[in-house]
């Protein structure tokens, strides 16, 4: 169930990420065009694609956490055994969901003052619940593999186990 | 220990546990922010500082350029440009490792990540290399090595990012770096050359011969004919100071996407660009949302006086600044071994940069010295990154790869020196 959420949480947000790249690349294109060539500069390019390169990598990294290609500190887990591998594996899962499931809580808060200020400006702060709350959920989902693995493994590992198997 | 230590304890332990970096920073900035104010609503001040990145247009650069390099990996552009460099070096003794250096540290400076381009264009020149009579453990050190050359060069992605951290102009970090990079290369260039002249006069029988020839010069300019505009469009916008970095990223991409998906057909515009487009999307959000949270971290760092405390402690053992870089070399080295590049630059950068301001450094020349040392320390043994990656790559131990990479990290070492302590190498273009 989990898993089909997560899959389809992240077609979603691999549309966004199109539109978005498609988006930044059409404005900047198109900023200089209308400078350089029709002599009509726009300042949209400059005010907007910060925002949108926010949006966007805010997304990617959601989608980073999903297929597991965040940057980590490969050090020592390498010569671990499995077991130990999954067992870090849920700790870490469990720390991220705890940091970013606090921070999604802080993030509500933030976005509504932002809207409250800026007016329709501060929606764009919309992407920071979002972001926190995915991040937490693909915690979640990273910690429950991890321990799904675990118990596989252990009851591959244990001989009465496999005894019963045969 | 108090709570506060043990909490930073607990996170720096998460972090030998493998969980993501942006987490690990997440996690320390939300302790420091919260025990620096005891209260829950600083923890929106995170989200704050990560709010600034909308107001950064230089990051535009970022998941544009990262895409460029994602399309080309996808294409046979680095192969093309392999063979023309080939067709024009082959001839040389150790003319196909020259080519090979030069074609990594190209697509390194298209990647910005060397593994990727280990992985990419090690299955290619591999091969190659063994093919033209290299020993293995030549081919091996020199692809290792040569992983993480191209990083000096323009649109390096960890020049954009030291740039936006350590606040100084990329465009004249972009000039600095041009001679350490071109050093970093014509050194390997000049090993490979001396190694391979030493193996002919030794044995002949084993190595391959290739005549210059005009005709495939050509044949290879004409392969390689909409390749070579990238290099052209990035360094006429970058040098030329015609357009901002951001608008150099999405001019590049604009070509590459018309070339490599119109004319050429490498890429198929509606089934491989947007999934291309996610793998950028990834990568540059990794990248930049540890810049993100590394920002609530070091303005945590400036509150609390941690570079002015560091600085102090370092004037009282030398206030020498050879001495200084001496030390700040060995740091980074260490720091390259066990740290990817981004990940360095967003947590050490705002540290050093004070430091190295009060020894009289240049910014711009501890820029240069920051990302030689990085880049060396990708291959550095034993826990180098590349040596991992190229030991998975090629099926070798990993420990034969430390010996393959030895003599190419004692002549990276020394450029090292030479860049650490003759600041007019990396000056010199800026006046």
């Amino acid at each position: 169930m989990l898993v089909r959420i997560d899959n389809l949480l992240a077609k979603g947000e691999k549309f966004l990420v199109v539109l978005l790249f498609t988006v930044l690349i059409g404005l900047i294109v198109f900023s200089i065009f209308a400078r350089d060539v029709i002599g009509m500069p726009t300042y949209l390019a400059s005010e907007t694609s910060p925002a949108l390169v926010l949006w966007l990598s805010l997304l990617g990294a959601t989608l980073a956490l999903k297929s597991g290609r965040h940057i980590r500190i490969e050090l020592l887990l390498r010569f671990c055994p499995p077991a130990a591998r999954h067992l870090a594996g849920i700790i870490s899962a469990l720390f991220g969901l705890l940091a970013m499931g606090t921070l999604a809580v802080a993030a509500v808060a933030f976005c509504t003052n932002e809207m409250a200020i800026f007016g329709g400006k501060g929606l764009l702060a919309v992407v920071f619940p979002i972001f926190f709350s995915l991040c937490a959920f693909r915690f979640l989902c990273a910690a429950l593999a991890c321990l799904s693995r675990l118990i596989d493994q252990d009851r591959g590992g244990n001989p009465n186990h496999k005894a019963a198997l045969r | 220990m108090s709570l506060f230590s043990l909490l930073l304890f607990m996170v720096l332990v998460m972090a030998l546990l493998e969980t993501p970096v942006f987490t690990v920073i997440a996690g320390l900035s939300m302790v420091c922010l919260y025990f620096s104010d005891g209260d829950w609503l600083a923890l929106q001040s995170v989200i704050i500082e990560m709010n600034r990145l909308a107001s950064m247009p230089v990051l535009v650069a970022l998941p544009l350029f990262t895409l460029v390099g994602t399309i080309l990996t996808g294409t046979r552009a680095p192969r093309r440009i392999m063979d023309l460099v080939q067709a024009l070096a082959g001839w040389l003794p150790g003319g196909t490792a020259m080519a090979a250096l030069v074609s990594c540290a190209f697509f390194t400076a298209l990647t910005g990540a060397s593994g990727v381009t280990i992985v990419a264009l090690g299955t290619v020149l591999y091969p190659v290399l063994r093919q033209r009579g290299h020993p293995e453990k030549f081919t091996l050190g020199l692809l290792t090595t040569g992983g993480s050359l191209g990083l000096l060069f323009p649109p390096s992605l960890p020049i954009i990012l030291y740039g936006v951290v350590g606040q100084v102009d990329i465009n004249q970090i972009f000039k600095a770096a041009l001679i350490p990079g071109l050093l970093l290369v014509l050194v390997l260039c000049g090993y490979a050359f001396w190694s391979d002249r030493r193996a002919r006069r030794l044995d002949t029988s084993k190595r391959v011969s290739e005549r210059f020839s005009l005709a495939s010069v050509g044949r290879g300019l004409r392969q390689s004919c909409w390749d070579w505009p990238i290099v052209l469009i990035i360094i006429i916008g970058v040098y030329g100071g015609y357009a901002t970095i951001a608008e150099v990223s999405a001019l590049v991409l604009a070509y590459v996407i018309i070339v490599e998906c119109l004319i050429l057909k490498e890429v198929d515009l509606l089934r491989q660009l947007p999934q291309m487009m996610v793998d950028a999307a990834m990568l540059s959000g990794a990248i930049i949302v540890i810049l993100g949270f590394a920002l609530g971290f070091t303005s945590y760092l400036v509150d609390a006086q941690i570079p002015s405390r560091v600085l102090a402690q370092l004037t009282s053992l030398s206030s020498n600044k050879y001495v200084f870089l001496a030390g700040l070399n060995l740091f980074l080295l260490v720091t390259g071994c066990i740290m990817d590049i981004f990940s360095a630059i967003v947590i050490v950068v705002p540290i050093i940069v004070p430091i190295a301001i009060s020894y009289a450094i240049d910014p711009i020349h501890l820029c240069i010295i920051f990302l030689v040392n990085l880049e060396i320390g990708y291959s550095t043994p034993p826990v180098g990154i590349n040596l991992f990656i190229a030991g998975l790559r090629f099926n070798k131990p990993v420990t034969l790869l430390y010996r393959a990479s030895v003599p190419y990290l004692i002549l990276l070492l020394a450029v090292l020196v030479l860049v650490t302590y003759l600041p007019a190498v990396s000056l010199w273009l800026i006046g």
